[in-house]
């Protein structure tokens, strides 16, 4: 065989592709099963259930074309002005099925009118991410916050789960090891959210994150700093 | 929210994907919002049609459409044909893969965008609003839609008093129309206020097309370059910035950045022609062979394309021919003919393209045989030329100047000499990249002395500096337009109109410039004759 060097930059693309065909479709399948079916708890729990694991598949599938990207020092920003109630009505409305079904208590706190600039496919798979981890994790209650501090957006996802453990709080998230990655579900994601963060710039000032256990719900809170 | 099924109900929507359960899913989905009126097909041809008839309110489609065009190439085809309303949503829907092509295009963005896979539920609050939006900036797609400008204009600063989430959009629809009417100073006004909020990239690339405009070329290098740099697939920056380049007298930087940006994107029809253009200047044939066989291939569905990209063509096919290309040599002599046929077909009646042709196809004949019968042919031929009752169109020039290059002979000479004509190879000046801008500087300053006689003098010496240079030609225009209001009317001489015309003729409908020379040539045409009563 001849030695032929591959692109994998094309092969990435072309089987992801695929695989998003796929997700999409099976999305749109539960969505029409969840429609038809009778109120049976169970069965709603599971198709619940389905429908967070395939939210879970896309967002690893993203994180890894970004993270991809970023090794070629290739990936673009485009940013525009967004508001951010717009933003998190669709986080809501990405994740409804399951948020119904486990019954979690969402509420947003955000001045009407709130407007950044940020790139809004990158900053929203990001929150997403973080938000789909918080529903695993909390108990009955998660409480979004956007407001501007010192010309910063901050955003703020608080649980009342059990928090951050420990070790996540000291470590650094912007150095990632195979060890982190092995040992805890959420090294990749943290790892993206903290790439993304600091992909924005202005001013000379970078974008970050903080992870903190305890304020308003009294488990963990996420913080996305934009400035 | 109240009434959101009737929302809906109201709304046309137009779907087109090639994949067909993915179609269905999609219609299922509109139809489970309430919408009652969804039309869908498989690919960007049958969607040019359908939304030709019935003007959708909303646009879904796929980035991927298999073969043919792609969504965003049916973006690019809606605006080129004049045919996409100002208030109809264009959706693209995209795979992860696209994203970087569809995020880069600064001259053609979709309203939107939709990342696969999304739900039900993320598509309808996606809709929801995207439709709020449109409904907020109703008011002024209607002036827009009835080509009021003006009123336009006034809408996008009375309509972010009442609501705050209209200025950034008013903002951008307005710099759009200031600069389509040429007003490049008020234009880059509004550019430059929303980069001291943000360094956003229409802002950027909007205040670069309006240094073009003002001809301050180091300018819209540095702004092009710095779009590029912070977004390696924004296109239309590579697209100015080769412009500007050329305008610089600088090709070979041009070529080099043209190159890159095909290496991106190779279906822009209008990239591959200058790309075409450029690598023969360098002599670089097979480049310029295999950019001009691509020009043709986009063109069987592209309107974009022009009679002289088929003579192009058949030039370069001609200098593979007698070259020495190896078997791209040998396989030449087969790909006139389908090119014979598409021109007979898609032109039957443009004499003067006919003329063209034959003028190649003999001198192929002379050129395998060197028989004085083709030389005779020829000169009769040429002879004949002179006989058109119109001024000689571009491509035919350049077919009999192809000629001269082939054949050393002194009665060719004469007789092309003769044919053309002074007031046509005053077309061919030499070229002088810094001796124009030099003219064009003087010509604006004596333009904004209001002394437009001499800036007419000047704007004209740097256009025959400079041919292609659009915005000089649109300098020039400007000009002749204050002459024809002015009691200088008889200064404004067809030649110089058609010098302009000439220059400004490859300007895409889309591109800003192309409305703005439009209504220029329209006044000026509008005041001769009200001065004179009589000039046709």
């Amino acid at each position: 065989m001849k030695d032929t060097k591959i692109d994998f930059s094309i092969v990435l693309g072309a089987s992801m592709h695929d695989m998003k065909n796929s997700l999409c479709m099976l999305l749109q399948s539960i969505d029409l099963i969840n429609d038809k079916i009778d109120h049976d708890n169970q069965t709603r729990a599971e198709l619940a259930q389905i429908h967070y694991e395939i939210a879970r598949v896309n967002s690893n599938l993203l994180q890894l074309l970004a993270l991809y990207k970023n090794n070629n020092k290739n990936l673009p920003l485009n940013v525009e002005e967004h508001y951010m109630d717009e933003l998190i009505d669709e986080l809501w409305a990405k994740n409804e099925m399951y948020i119904d079904n486990k019954q979690i208590t969402c509420t947003c706190e955000v001045e009407d009118d709130l407007a950044w600039f940020f790139d809004l496919d990158l900053v929203s798979n990001l929150l997403n991410d973080i938000l789909v981890n918080a529903l695993r994790y909390t108990h009955s209650k998660i409480i979004i916050t956007a407001k501007i501090v010192d010309s910063i957006l901050e955003i703020k996802i608080y649980d009342d789960g059990d928090g951050y453990p420990e070790s996540m709080l000291k470590s650094p998230t912007d150095q990632m090891n195979s060890t982190k990655l092995v040992n805890s579900r959420t090294g990749l994601g943290l790892y993206f959210a903290t790439l993304i963060a600091n992909a924005h710039e202005s001013n000379d000032i970078q974008g970050s994150i903080e992870l903190n256990n305890g304020g308003l719900l009294g488990g963990s809170i996420f913080t996305l700093k934009i400035p | 929210m109240n009434n959101s099924l009737n929302r809906f109900s109201e709304v046309s929507f137009l779907i087109i994907d090639d994949f067909s359960e993915f179609r269905l899913s999609l219609k299922n989905m509109v139809e489970s919002f309430g919408a009652r009126q969804v039309d869908t097909c498989t690919n960007a041809e049958d969607g040019l049609e359908i939304y030709a008839e019935h003007y959708h309110q909303i646009v879904l489609v796929d980035y991927n459409l298999g073969e043919g065009l792609s969504g965003l190439q049916l973006l690019e085809e809606l605006n080129h044909r004049s045919l996409l309303k100002a208030d109809t949503i264009f959706i693209l829907i995209t795979g992860e893969t696209a994203m970087d092509l569809v995020m880069g295009a600064l001259e053609y963005r979709p309203d939107d965008y939709l990342a696969k896979p999304f739900t039900r539920n993320s598509l309808k609050t996606r809709l929801d609003k995207l439709i709020k939006q449109n409904q907020m900036l109703q008011p002024i797609y209607n002036s827009l839609n009835k080509n009021k400008p003006s009123q336009a204009l006034s809408l996008c600063d009375s309509l972010p008093l009442t609501n705050k989430r209209a200025s950034m959009p008013c903002l951008k629809i307005k710099g759009d129309i200031l600069l389509k009417s040429g007003q490049y100073a008020k234009a880059a006004n509004i550019y430059s206020n929303v980069i001291e909020q943000r360094e956003l990239n229409w802002a950027l690339m909007g205040l670069a097309k309006c240094y073009a405009g003002l001809g301050m070329l180091p300018k819209v290098k540095d702004l092009a370059e710095r779009i590029i740099c912070k977004n390696k697939y924004a296109l239309a920056a590579y697209d100015l910035l080769s412009e500007t380049y050329c305008n610089l007298g600088d090709h070979e930087k041009a070529y080099a950045l043209l190159k890159s940006a095909i290496d991106i994107s190779p279906n822009s029809l209008i990239r591959q022609r200058q790309l075409g253009y450029l690598a023969l200047r360098y002599l670089d044939i097979e480049t310029s062979y295999a950019a001009f066989k691509k020009v043709l291939l986009l063109g069987k569905s592209s309107i974009k394309i022009l009679p002289d990209d088929y003579i192009n063509t058949l030039q370069i096919i001609c200098m593979v021919q007698f070259g020495s290309f190896g078997s791209l040599s040998r396989r030449a002599p087969k790909e006139y003919s389908p090119i014979y046929r598409t021109i007979v077909k898609f032109y039957p009646n443009d004499i003067q393209l006919n003329t063209a042709v034959e003028l190649h196809q003999i001198l192929l004949k002379y050129l395998s045989d060197k028989s004085g019968t083709n030389l005779d042919g020829i000169k009769k031929l040429l002879k004949s030329v002179s006989n058109h009752p119109d001024k000689l169109k571009p491509f035919l020039i350049s077919q009999i100047i192809f000629i001269e290059k082939y054949i050393e002979d002194i009665e060719i000479k004469n007789i092309i000499e003769d044919t053309i004509g002074l007031e046509q190879s005053e077309l061919f000046t030499q070229e002088n990249a810094k001796k124009s801008q030099n003219y064009n500087r003087q010509g604006m300053l004596k333009f904004k002395q209001k002394d437009y006689l001499a800036a007419k003098k000047s704007f004209k010496t740097a256009l025959l500096n400079a041919p292609s240079n659009a915005n000089i030609a649109l300098n020039l225009l400007q000009c002749l337009y204050k002459l024809a209001l002015s009691e200088q009317k008889n200064q404004v001489e067809s030649s110089i109109l058609v010098l302009c015309a000439q220059s400004l003729e490859n300007l895409e409908p889309s591109d800003h410039r192309y409305a703005h020379s439009q209504n220029l040539f329209n006044h000026i045409k509008a005041q001769l004759v009200t001065k004179t009563g009589k000039i046709k």
